[in-house]
């Protein structure tokens, strides 16, 4: 019975094409919101835990801004606004934290000139495009995640306080300069120009260690991965002494990571105001400390908000659909009045008649749910490729529940047209014109 | 032979109560015994749709008694009349009522799926009906891809797929031309005749309802006549002939029944074949002639 059931709905709806997908449009348009939706945010969500897994939720970025309304006159020096983390003040924290903080990371950019080359190359095609970042040997602790060494090692200490000339290159520029020999590529030295106020120098560095690019930014695809631009780490002071900006000159900003185990909520609290009693009581200056768990519970948050407020439009939409759903059962049903009256007078109960209708609304708000789990899956593909560039995700359990609320709106909507047309009186059926 | 349904006073009043009540049938009492042709003949307004409705338990009589095989059906309710309806009866509309977009094998199987009978077996079943009207090469066509008189024999398929204990014919000519009428009345009188049905035929066509072997005729709500048809000529038994000569007088049995008897008889013989050529494909037996049913074919209606 139901397999004729399902049968005969599909020839009633191919024998009303335009009318049965207008009809299904709400429905599809619905699901499609919901599965779009879905499909971005589980892919948000998948970044965020690769993210989180690459950045470490140990860590914890601690920066010192300007108050707001700090009043800035002509007399004012600007760089006396720059904020600063001076030395006394972070080796206080340093002791203060002994039992929490594992490393320390700070780093300051340096613009550059042109690709960096080996040295006193004239081969224009060897070249490996780079930005250039002063940094201290925590640094490589603290994003043990995103920079991983690979070979050769991180500064020492005396390299980082003497402003030597030695740097950290990725694989990929070993790769381009080296054809990819990490043992050639340590201990060579490379020309890196280095832009100052008016045009660029070389800096000649020599190579200490290698660290495996990864591509957060998202280059591959976008340039050709010769061309990608990879980081060059040079030692922290060497940068502040080669750099001609003024705020290159301070700390402004640092991150660290806690050792595992630390309540790393309770402890950027903590240090916030650490930090702040630090201050001098007359500062312009003020803290903000922030961690990555923190970052990634409000980036959830925000994407819960935004899958709730999208459900909610495609709810509404299912509404307006499973509403269309409704009229156009009530309308098969008034112009198939004598088909009712035939079957009734040929034996048909009343449960068999509405078990009729009602799979024919089903089979509709499916079909329609079925296109809209497609395009939707489609849509978020585009989206997560196109706009986010991240992986997509489709939500699996999401695609379920769409089958199921399609499902749920051809029973729910078709059961009043359905009933309907099995409680008509035979004989009434029968006369219908 | 056994009575195979059995009305007593029936009443059937509409706007019951209300200031235009109006009774459109004053205490009808009717029995129909199993095997016969019987034909109900009546102008419009006379009632004769109610009765068939309450005869067809499409409707239910404000009083009397109803009795199909021995039992009330009074106090059955919906469900359980479709049942009736299902196993029992075997309606043909004059407006033939098949179910649009569905083949007319598929049309065939609707009274067999409502019984559960199987998948495989509906269809042969259903296969085997059409070939019996002289559908089998439209078998998958549908009902707006067949003339009126294909239509009515896909509707008479239908109607007997459960094998009901009653044929009930409504103006089953009604929107056919009289020569296709006559084959769809030959094929109600071969069902008669070969698989004894029960056959109750209700018309406003005294000429159709000669044709059968008892003729009721309703006036006003009531029945005003019984006679015998020319059709008991053809399958006389010693009840219908008492009937015959209990209420019939014996001129009304006029030449041209027996004519018409006669010609019943050579045709189902094969005899005059070649005049009446068309009316021998109604039945698979009689039809020898593949060509023959295509002729039909090609100019019915």
């Amino acid at each position: 019975m139901l397999i004729e059931d399902v049968r005969l709905a599909f020839m009633n709806m191919a024998a009303n094409k335009l009318r049965t997908f207008l009809t299904m449009l709400g429905i599809i348009i619905g699901i499609a919101a919901v599965i779009a939706i879905m499909t971005v945010g589980s892919a948000q969500t998948a970044e965020n835990e690769r993210q989180n897994s690459m950045y470490g939720v140990n860590t914890v970025s601690v920066n010192m801004w300007l108050k707001d309304g700090v009043e800035i006159t002509e007399d004012t020096n600007t760089a006396d606004l720059i904020p600063e983390f001076k030395e006394s003040m972070l080796d206080k924290m340093v002791q203060n934290y002994a039992d929490e903080i594992e490393a320390i990371a700070v780093q300051t950019y340096l613009p550059t000139g042109g690709p960096a080359r080996p040295e006193n190359s004239t081969n224009d095609r060897i070249y490996a495009n780079c930005d250039v970042t002063g940094v201290n040997p925590g640094y490589f602790t603290v994003n043990k995640g995103m920079v991983p060494m690979k070979a050769g090692r991180v500064f020492s200490r005396k390299e980082t306080v003497e402003d030597s000339y030695v740097c950290i290159v990725s694989d990929l520029l070993v790769k381009n300069l080296f054809d990819g020999d990490a043992d050639k590529a340590l201990g060579s030295r490379i020309d890196i120009p280095i832009a100052s106020d008016e045009d660029s120098l070389d800096y000649t560095y020599t190579i200490i260690g290698v660290y495996g690019f990864s591509d957060m930014a998202g280059y591959a695809g976008v340039s050709s991965e010769k061309d990608i631009s990879t980081t060059v780490y040079i030692p922290f002071k060497n940068a502040q002494a080669l750099s001609t900006d003024p705020s290159a000159k301070k700390i402004s900003n640092f991150d660290l990571t806690v050792i595992p185990g630390v309540d790393v909520i309770q402890f950027s609290d903590d240090l916030n105001s650490y930090l702040t009693s630090l201050l001098p009581a007359d500062t312009n200056d003020q803290i903000y400390v922030y961690n990555n768990q923190e970052w990634i519970e409000q980036s959830n948050e925000n994407m819960r908000k935004q899958t709730l407020t999208i459900t909610m439009i495609g709810a509404i939409a299912l509404v307006v659909g499973g509403i269309g759903v409704m009229n156009i059962m009530t309308v098969t049903i008034t112009e198939r009045t004598r088909e009712i009256g035939t079957r009734k007078a040929l034996g048909a109960k009343r449960r068999e008649i509405r078990l009729q209708f009602i799979t024919e609304a089903v089979i509709m708000s499916l079909l329609g749910g079925v296109i809209g789990i497609a395009a939707g899956i489609g849509a978020g593909i585009i989206v997560c490729h196109f706009v986010q560039h991240i992986p997509p995700v489709v939500s699996i359990p999401s695609v379920a529940a769409s089958f199921l609320v399609s499902v749920g709106i051809g029973i729910f909507f078709g059961f009043y047209p359905a009933d309907k047309a099995a409680k008509m009186d035979p004989i009434e059926a029968l006369r219908y014109e | 032979m056994e009575n195979l349904i059995c009305l007593r006073n029936i009443v059937k009043k509409y706007y019951i109560g209300s200031e235009n009540e109006l009774e459109v049938l004053h205490g009808i009492n009717l029995d129909i015994r199993e095997g016969e042709f019987t034909s109900i003949v009546g102008e419009s307004g006379s009632g004769k749709s109610t009765l068939m409705n309450i005869i067809g338990l499409l409707d239910r009589p404000t009083e009397g008694t109803y009795e199909m095989k021995g039992i009330d059906v009074d106090g059955l309710s919906d469900d359980e009349l479709s049942d009736v309806r299902n196993r029992q009866i075997g309606f043909v509309f004059q407006t033939y009522n098949l179910i649009p977009r569905m083949s007319a094998l598929a049309n065939v199987e609707v009274p067999m799926l409502y019984a559960r009978i199987p998948r495989k077996e509906r269809e042969e079943k259903a296969q085997h009906l059409l070939e019996m009207v002289g559908m089998q090469d439209r078998m998958m066509h549908r009902p707006d891809e067949l003339s009126g008189g294909q239509k009515q024999r896909v509707a008479i398929a239908r109607a007997i797929a459960n094998n009901p204990s009653l044929l009930l014919a409504d103006e089953p000519t009604g929107a056919l031309d009289s020569k296709t009428g006559q084959r769809i009345m030959d094929i109600f009188h071969r069902l008669h005749e070969e698989q004894h049905k029960t056959i109750l035929l209700i018309t406003h066509s005294q000429p159709l309802a000669e044709e059968t072997e008892r003729i009721l005729t309703l006036k006003d709500g009531q029945i005003v006549g019984e006679r015998v048809g020319s059709g008991s000529a053809g399958s006389a038994d010693a009840e219908k002939a008492k009937i015959s000569a209990k209420d019939v007088p014996a001129t009304e049995k006029g030449d041209s029944s027996h004519k018409e008897a006669a010609s019943f008889h050579a045709e189902h013989l094969g005899a005059d074949k070649t005049e009446d050529a068309e009316d021998g494909i109604i039945f698979l037996e009689l039809d020898d002639k593949g060509k023959m049913r295509e002729e039909e074919a090609g100019h019915a209606d």
